[in-house]
């Protein structure tokens, strides 16, 4: 059974030619690397050259106000398809999901909140949280 | 800014009394639960408890969005703070700094990207 799971790096990279595709699909824009990082039970995606070329005009423009606006909401419209394509491939489902962008560097960072710590053929290779209570 | 050894339990041990003081100070709001993990050269922060009762009282109200508008200008104010305080605790510089709240959850994730990867305990074992 164990046999037949992936391993934690096949689901990495699955996601991030997955989420890369993505971007390119919904956005017309593909981010140059996705890097994805299991821990725990959560995720974390960061995407270089992220930016599509009408927000990086905006922000050229000094249109920045406006092209943080059209981020966030481009962040909230494709927010329920990525929690999906998370679901889908690593068969646990998504609590939450993060996202920010910045103009400057064309970075966009998303961190994924799981249900549960998925299934892989080497469980030890994720590495558990680091958590700190505030009390 | 040159490298510095740390350890993660440091790390912690250094980041989570001051992020709290943060919004202790602030806010006067304490926050329940802040996790770590670093990679490469990121450091994903989150923390659990960060939208105040004024937000949540605005949401439960049905003003969703002013809790929305009212969350973003605090994340403008508190995350440059917390960003320092990284920089300043690992000794290195944060060339970019990713942060969002989701108010249903209650929770605020920030990533920091740093210049280099900053040596850890654990690269030497």
């Amino acid at each position: 059974m164990t046999e037949t799971l992936p391993t934690r790096g096949q689901l990495e990279r699955q996601l991030s030619q997955s989420i890369q595709a993505f971007y390119r699909k919904q956005l017309g824009h593909q981010p140059s690397k996705v890097t994805c990082q299991l821990f725990g039970e959560k995720l974390a995606v960061i995407m270089e050259d992220s930016l599509t070329n009408a927000e990086q005009m905006l922000a050229e423009e000094g249109k920045e106000d406006l092209a943080e606006e059209v981020r966030s909401n481009l962040n909230d419209a494709i927010r329920p398809q990525l929690k999906d394509l998370i679901k889908g491939i690593l068969a646990v489902d998504v609590v939450d999901i993060l996202s920010d962008a910045t103009l400057a560097t064309g970075r966009v960072g998303i961190i994924a909140i799981l249900e549960a710590t998925p299934q892989v053929r080497n469980p030890e290779s994720i590495p558990k949280n680091k958590s700190k209570n505030c009390q | 800014m040159s490298k510095i050894s740390i350890a993660t339990e440091q790390l912690e041990k250094i980041l989570s009394p001051k992020i709290k003081s943060i919004y202790k100070k602030q806010l006067e709001h304490q926050l329940s639960n802040i996790s770590y993990r670093l990679f490469e050269r990121t450091l994903v922060v989150i923390l659990e408890g960060t939208v105040t009762p004024p937000e949540q009282l605005l949401k439960q109200s049905n003003c969703q969005q002013l809790a929305e508008q009212v969350r973003r200008a605090i994340d403008r104010i508190i995350q440059p703070q917390i960003k320092t305080t990284i920089e300043e605790a690992m000794n290195v510089k944060v060339i970019d700094f990713l942060s969002d709240t989701t108010i249903d959850t209650n929770r605020t994730a920030a990533i920091a990207i740093f210049e280099f990867h900053p040596k850890t305990d654990s690269d030497e074992k």
